[in-house]
């Protein structure tokens, strides 16, 4: 089933959230990896790869917002409080929000940077500000911060699906699992 | 050292070579562009003297020096230019100048001629042939044109540098230079 049901999520919407978490996973490291590397051809490389995936990260995210538009998500378990779900309305909010901002920021230190680039290595993107060091100092702090609000907000997301699925035993965590069959399908 | 004690004899013996009929007046721009990742990246040279013994009528008896204080070298970056300092680019430390002597000056076509002569950059000298544009009269003059240089041949980006991956081999180097006759 591609879409979602009233208990369930569709495999579009299941694809877009495992790609999205290995890929933020992955361009955290990688950014934190390239930032901390000397400087080196390899160096260079890294960016060339961390500005292309951000970029990737922002598209998925944006066509995931739309897909979710057309797709109300299933219904919360039964059981979970009104304060609970406006909590986990606003959470996932943010975390929606968060998948924009950290892109953009990152985009924000690249524009204002003189470093030139290509999404990997063959689309060129717009440079939209002229090259500014403080502001891209600035901007590479906001990015810092935006991905600390970032990891700390996916690690609520972790530690809530692995209490919906230990602690209120529902199946919350199992019904986002790839390849599993809705039960109540 | 033995860059420094080069550097020093080609200052000596380009001073008495360039009669510097012609020199370099304000205006004058040198500009190299290399690339970073596949994308083209400007940079300018700020500091260079050009000293040119030329009648356009007569090129075979004319004489070209240029020297360009690499300390001047701006990619408007302050992180890029600190990298050129870096003894894996221009070493500046050890050689903050590079100096072009010609050998020879023949004319292409009416107004455009081609200069070859020994560029010595970072301690290796190696024959390079510029062809450029001469518009003048009297007094004033404009020169103009473009060459490209690799830039392994001198060493410029050693070690894991030097090849293609992330800064390009070719740099292409564009000048226009305003010049007037100096007595």
């Amino acid at each position: 089933m591609l879409g979602n049901s009233e208990h369930s999520w569709g495999s579009v919407a299941k694809f877009l959230h495992w790609l999205l978490a290995v890929l933020i996973l992955g361009q955290v490291s990688l950014g934190w990896i390239a930032a901390e590397a000397r400087l080196s051809p390899l160096k260079l490389d890294l960016f060339v790869w961390h500005k292309s995936i951000g970029v990737t990260i922002f598209l998925l995210v944006a066509l995931r917002l739309a897909w979710r538009s057309m797709n109300s998500p299933p219904v919360a378990p039964a059981g979970v409080a009104a304060w609970e779900k406006r909590l986990v309305q606003a959470a996932h909010g943010l975390l929606y929000v968060l998948m924009f901002a950290v892109p953009l920021s990152g985009w924000w230190v690249s524009d204002t940077s003189r470093i030139p680039f290509r999404l990997y290595w063959a689309v060129p993107v717009p440079d939209l500000m002229p090259p500014n060091a403080d502001l891209s100092e600035l901007a590479a702090d906001v990015h810092g911060v935006l991905i600390t609000l970032l990891l700390i907000v996916v690690g609520l997301h972790v530690l809530a699906a692995l209490r919906h699925h230990f602690l209120l035993r529902n199946d919350t965590l199992l019904r986002m699992l790839p390849f599993r069959q809705d039960s109540k399908a | 050292m033995r860059g420094c004690l080069l550097s020093s004899i080609f200052v000596i013996l380009s001073l008495p070579v360039c009669a510097a009929e012609w020199h370099a007046t304000d205006g004058s721009e040198f500009f190299f562009t290399t690339t970073f990742e596949g994308v083209p990246t400007p940079g300018e040279f700020r500091k260079f003297d050009v000293y040119f013994d030329f009648d356009p009528d007569d090129p075979g008896a004319g004489e070209l020096c240029v020297r360009v204080d690499l300390n001047g070298a701006d990619m408007g970056d302050p992180d890029m230019n600190a990298v050129l300092f870096d003894p894996a680019w221009f070493d500046l430390e050890q050689f903050s100048q590079a100096f072009f002597i010609s050998d020879e000056i023949k004319l292409l076509s009416p107004g455009q001629f081609l200069v070859v002569g020994k560029l010595n950059l970072k301690g290796t000298v190696q024959t390079v042939e510029v062809p450029f544009l001469w518009a003048g009269s009297g007094h004033e003059a404009m020169m103009r044109g473009e060459f490209v240089l690799q830039r392994i041949d001198f060493n410029v980006g050693s070690g894991e540098w030097a090849n293609d991956d992330a800064i390009g081999i070719d740099v292409v180097l564009r000048f226009t230079i305003q010049l007037v006759h100096g007595d």
